[in-house]
Formats: structure tokens, sequence, C-alpha cells
């Protein structure tokens, strides 16, 4: 496959560290979580072979032009729009949590809206440019950044004070029925295929993706489970985890950097996560804003021949962001987020139907007009 | 003609984002006071039982002018630790920085108290490192930060210097962070362990190589320095240590600049316990009151093995008889077998009376520069 198809997936399992999913992980880590977790990866794994095949059986076609082909039209439009809110509200999630975290840790003395409109005007450009200059940004965060974070991650799991025994213990809670929450959230983390619907766009030729190519993104991603779920619990205990609130922050803020130009490694860490969730965000409301695009006719509304439409629908996420930020609280963003995750479960695989079903039409329809 | 229009509007929306430039009510360094160390202490008073006292740094023109260090030293009494760091702010001209506090002492009466509580505290505020180093201070929190040793520079407390892995080598220093604290208190199987910083104002010294080992219900144990230089040696955090060897014939120090513990523990079908300390050390002489030939260093080597196998087993039967558990064997013994399977209660039973097994290899390299 292309590179840039790896840096979609990629980039959705490393950008969870900041978001929900660790700390849904530890809430249930004496209640099913590991099992849930492992068994993901089987989900997880059917995803990114179901996705990936379907969109590469059609290259340079988005899931609207695919829609529009077979599908009566209100069906189209419903599921384009709910899969426009389904993107937003992932892209939502980073972007509150980011916020909650800015504000507790580097900036604790501005306004909460501030922070939120700063991010907001700078995601504008992300929801706004073309699909392939935002891949081609995308790029640049990644090799910027991915090192760098990989190097805090070996730092992590080499420091001594990471208890290996913590670890072993969550290990004993596997004989335990696998928790459907956390399941749900480790499955979120294979779901960077998913921005297919858009991005195939790009792909414009017919790329090599068979099991060898699987194989390497599902070890990937059980290495970012591992990874997100046992180093908090290696650092903090089990019980110590289970109480965090951000669990990866707080793991940051216990390692140490003795001869780094910074000491506290919470700082750069939040500084990188920074720079991948602001990427994430963008391709996620990227998404959300070409879908509405294909549902509506955008054209039409115009003030001096230049549409307008784009710029209402990025005032909306804006205002809907602030709203969001503003009013929920740490509870209710763990709780909502652990539902859309459950939900988003059932989605996708309400997705396999159709792309089945949409597979066989299209077939049919290629061999009755050739 | 029209791109031009265009450029134009371009730079009147950049223009307006300008004011969002001025970045976020950040405040002048010097409106700041960067608080070197926190210390927390018990009062008699007991409608305010907590006495925070905090170490301000207090900052110099110019690197030139500061010969010597300065601090401010803000104290007060209140229900909470919270509470008096709320009423510290009415006292402090400034707005207090407690981000870049490297040190918690909690004062030796603070250990009778409930410390989960206050570690907690320490935990949940965000701004408060949890990489900084939590140690008793003996006598109290208080002498221990109004203490400046001689040898103190303007630019780093020395304190630090102990426990920083740039300043002292000692084997004497533990390094406990506080979310190693909070995580000791917190889970069954472990118990935490927290150095004790003693200041002697007549030689203007630090003595830091004792430590106490927190236990649930009793009162805290205290390490003597030989004891918490072996716990250093078992937990592989000392970057060096020494060994004195000592017989009828031999008295010799010999440096150990290579080691390596590892811990096991077994289970017998019965629920008896075996704990086995394999150690390897390797080293060089480096002070011995008789000659000794290379040829006859096998021997010495003898000689310290079943002294450090003496002194380690010491060590561990002591902890075993005391209940304590510094080192973690409880968590060893929860990672051993299903979590349903696990009876704490029985552990603890057991952890008294499980059996001992110490193994050295204890290899001198060489008798130092001279025979």
């Amino acid at each position: 496959m292309s590179r840039f198809y790896y840096y979609l997936v990629y980039l959705n399992m490393v950008v969870n560290i900041v978001a929900s999913v660790p700390s849904i992980f530890l809430h249930y880590s004496r209640e099913g979580a590991l099992l849930g977790i492992l068994l993901s990866v089987f989900f997880g794994a059917l995803i990114i072979w179901v996705y990936t095949r379907f969109f590469n059986a059609f290259p340079g076609k988005g899931l609207p032009e695919l829609l529009k082909l077979v599908m009566p039209n209100w069906f189209t439009k419903a599921a384009l729009l709910y899969f426009s809110a389904v993107w937003f509200i992932a892209g939502l999630i980073t972007l509150v949590t980011f916020s909650f975290l800015l504000l507790r840790f580097l900036v604790p003395d501005m306004p909460l809206l501030l922070v939120v409109i700063n991010l907001v005007l700078f995601l504008c450009f992300g929801i706004l440019i073309q699909t392939d200059r935002l891949l081609y940004s995308v790029e640049i965060v990644i090799v910027l950044f991915f090192p760098l974070i990989l190097f805090i991650l070996a730092k992590a799991g080499t420091t001594e004070k990471l208890r290996w025994d913590y670890v072993r213990i969550a290990v004993t809670y596997i004989n335990q029925t696998p928790n459907f929450e956390s399941f749900a959230a480790a499955s979120f983390l294979f779901l960077g295929v998913a921005n297919l619907v858009i991005f195939n766009r790009f792909f414009t030729t017919k790329q090599q993706f068979g099991l060898k190519q699987l194989f390497t993104v599902v070890i990937v991603g059980l290495i970012a489970l591992l990874v997100t779920y046992f180093i908090p619990i290696g650092f903090h205990g089990l019980k110590g985890a289970e109480s965090l609130v951000y669990p990866w922050i707080a793991t940051s803020d216990a390692l140490r950097m003795e001869y780094g130009v910074i000491e506290r490694v919470v700082f750069i860490f939040l500084l990188f996560y920074f720079a991948i969730s602001f990427i994430s965000i963008s391709i996620h409301w990227h998404v959300s804003f070409q879908l509405l695009k294909s549902t509506f006719d955008f054209g039409r509304f115009r003030i001096k021949s230049i549409p307008v439409m784009p710029f209402l629908i990025t005032l909306l996420f804006g205002v809907l962001s602030a709203y969001a930020t503003l009013r929920l609280t740490e509870h209710q963003l763990f709780i909502y987020t652990s539902f859309y995750y459950k939900l988003l479960t059932f989605s996708f695989v309400g997705t396999f139907a159709l792309f089945w079903w949409m597979k066989r039409r299209l077939k049919h329809e290629k061999n009755s007009s050739g | 003609m029209k791109k031009t229009v265009r450029d134009k509007w371009f730079i009147v929306i950049l223009l307006t984002f300008l004011p969002l430039l001025s970045s976020c009510g950040f405040k002048d360094i010097d409106k700041n006071a960067f608080v070197a160390a926190i210390g927390i202490d018990m009062s008699d008073d007991k409608e305010k039982p907590f006495k925070v006292t905090l170490k301000i740094f207090v900052p110099a023109v110019s690197f030139k002018q500061a010969t010597e260090p300065k601090y401010a030293y803000v104290s007060m009494e209140a229900r909470t630790i919270g509470d008096a760091l709320r009423l510290l702010e009415a006292k402090i001209e400034r707005r207090m920085e407690l981000g870049h506090s490297k040190l918690i002492v909690l004062g030796e009466d603070v250990l009778d108290e409930d410390l989960s509580e206050l570690t907690d505290f320490l935990m949940r505020r965000a701004d408060i490192q949890l990489i900084s180093w939590a140690v008793v201070g003996r006598p109290n929190a208080e002498e221990i930060l109004n203490a400046i040793p001689v040898s103190e520079s303007a630019t780093y407390p020395s304190l630090y210097n102990f426990f920083d892995v740039n300043g002292s080598n000692s084997p004497y220093v533990i390094v406990t962070h506080l979310f190693e604290l909070h995580r000791g208190f917190i889970e069954d199987g472990v118990n935490p362990i927290i150095p004790i910083v003693e200041f002697s104002k007549e030689n203007s010294t630090y003595t830091i190589d004792k430590a106490f080992v927190l236990l649930d219900e009793t009162e805290p144990l205290e390490l003597s320095p030989d004891e918490t230089k072996v716990f250093n040696v078992l937990t592989n955090s000392a970057t060096r240590t020494d060994v004195i060897i000592e017989d009828r014939e031999i008295l010799a120090v010999a440096l150990i600049d290579q080691y390596k513990s590892k811990l096991k523990l077994n289970m017998d079908e019965r629920g008896k316990a075996k704990l086995s300390a394999d150690l390897e050390m390797i080293g060089s002489l480096v002070e011995s009151e008789q000659k000794i030939k290379s040829g006859e260093l096998s021997r010495v080597n003898k000689v310290a093995k079943e002294d450090v196998e003496r002194t380690v087993k010491d060590f561990l039967q002591r902890l075993a008889d005391e209940g304590a558990d510094p080192l973690g064997i409880g968590l060893k013994y929860r990672g051993s077998k299903l979590h349903n399977e696990i009876d704490f209660k029985e552990w603890e039973k057991a952890y008294k009376n499980m059996e001992i097994d110490v193994n050295v290899k204890f290899d001198l390299k060489s008798t130092g520069a001279t025979y």
C-alpha cells in the first residue's frame, strides 16, 4: 500500500494514548479489560481487511461516489449524514480531551473558551484544504514526531522505576469475562483505516494489500494496545492507574530525563501529542466536512461567487466544539466517549453488510453495462 | 487585479488574528515565586493539624551578584495542605509556582498520620511534579528546609544533588519519587520506603543514610545505614557500592562497580514461601591491611561471598520478622497466581515464615593499583 495509507492507520493507533481510550481500559482493569483488548485485535483485523479490500477494489473513489451509484438517494443522504456526525464526534472527543489537558497542564490561567477558539481557528485550515495537501501535512507531522514519541515510549519502557511486577499482576486478571467497553475502545485504535471513505479519492491506483500487510498492521496495533494499557500500570500500580484521569499524562510525568534539556518529560510529551492530536482532529473533521459536502450541494449558496457553505460549516464545527468543551465535565466525557465507542462497534458491523451489498450491486452494474 | 484584492483581504484577516498573539495571560518571570521545596509538618494545634513550609528561590538580578544562595521561607498552619497553600498565596506577593519544586520533605511526626491522604493531595495537583523526591526530615521538615550548608551554590540547592543522578553517588541514598510513594501506599504487596534527611548545624552538612519503611498498621520501621545500602543493592539502584571483607586474617574493602541482583519467589504446594536472592558482584580492592597478591584473590572472594551472604540474609530476615516488605515480594506473589486464587492474609503469614536463600557470586578483578 501507499505510505499515506499507513499514516492514516498508524496515526489513529498512536493518538489514542492521550484520549479516553487508556482511561477506559484502566477503569475496567479488574473487570475484564485485558481479554476485551486482546479480542479487539481480531475485530480490528477484520475491519482493516474489509475496508482496505473494499476500497482497493474501487481506486480513486470515495464512499459518497460509490453510494450514489447503487443506492437510493434518501439512503445515501442519511448514511452520509450519519457518517459525517460520527467523524465529527471522533475529532470532537480528541479536541475536548486535549483542551482539558492544555488547560490543566500548560495554560492554567487561560479561559477555556479561548483555548478552544485558538485550536479551532487553526483546525479550519485542516478542514478546508484539499485532501492531498492534508495528507502531505500529515506526512510532515508524522515524520517529525513519530520518532520522538517512540523515543519517549522506549524511555518509559526501559526505566527501572517501571515495575514489571505490577504488569504481571494486571495479567493475572486475564481469566475474566471480556469487558465490552474496553473491547469497543480498543477497536477504535484500528479504525484509522475507515478514513478511506474520503481519502480513497487520493489513492487512484490499485494497491497491493495481502495477508502480509494485514499482519504487520495488526501486530503494530497489538503492540500499541499493550503499551497503552500496561505502561501506566507499571508506573502507578493497578489500583493507582485505575484512579488516574489522564493515565498517560501521569505516566509521562513519572518519567525523568536526567540529561535532557527539559527534565520533566510531561511537557515534551504534551507538545508532541499536541501536534499528533491536532493532525488527527484535522483528518477526522476533513472527512466529516467532505462527507457533508457530498451530501448537500455546496455550490448553490454563494456571495459574490464565493461559496459560503464551507465557512458556515466550519463555523458550526467551531461553535459545537466550543459548546461541548464548556459544557462537558470530565466524567461526562468519559461516559459519552465510552458510549460512542460502543455505538461505533455496531456501526462498523453494519458497514460490513453495507459494503457486501454494495459490492454485489456494483459488480452487477458493471456486468450489465459492459 | 482580482488577485490583488484577494491578497489584501487575506492580509486584513491575518491582521485580525494579531491580538491573539499577545499570548495567554503570561506572567513575567519575576512575578513568579518559584518554590524550591515543600515541607509538611504536624502542628500542635488540633484545629489546624498541618503546617506547610515553603522554601522559595529569591531571584537575583544577575548571576554575578548572586554570590550566596538566597531563599525566602513562609509557613502556615491549616486544616488541610491545600488550605495552607491557599493561605500562603496571600503571604507571597508573587504568583506561587510549585511546578519547579523537586523536593517534598515530610516531618517525622507526619508519618504517624494517614499518608495516603497526603500523597493523594500531592498527586491530584497538576503542577506538582510526580518525579519530585519525597524525603523524611529529622527532626522536622522545617529545619531541613531552613538549613543551608556551606557548600551550597547559588544556582542549585545542594539537597537536590543527593537524589539527582548527576550529583551524589552514595549507595546510602534511597531515591523515592512521589509517584512511587503513592503507589506503595495504595497497593497491597509492597511497603513504601522513604529516605531520612538529617542536618547537623555544627558541620553544616546533610546526612542521608537511613530510611523508613512505612507499614500499614504499626510504627514505621527504621533501616540502619548498612541496611539501607543493602536495600539499594537488592533493588539495583545504587550506581556502585562497597563491601567490607573481614575474617581472622583479612581486613579489606572492595569497591563494587558492577553488580546485579535478582529476587525470586517460589511457593510450594503447602503455601510455604522461599525467597532466593541471587547477587553477582564484580569489583576491585580499594583498601587492605595485609598485602594481597592477585593469586590470593580467590580466597578473598570466598570470605567476601560469605560476608555478603550473611549481611543480605540478615537484612531479609529482619524484614520478614517485622512483616515489612519494601522490596515488593508480595507483588511477586500476587503476580504468580491468577487473581482469584490470591489469599493475601495467608501470604502475610507465609512472608513472615519464608525461607531465605542468598547466593552471591563475588568476583574481584584486581587488587587495585598496588598489591
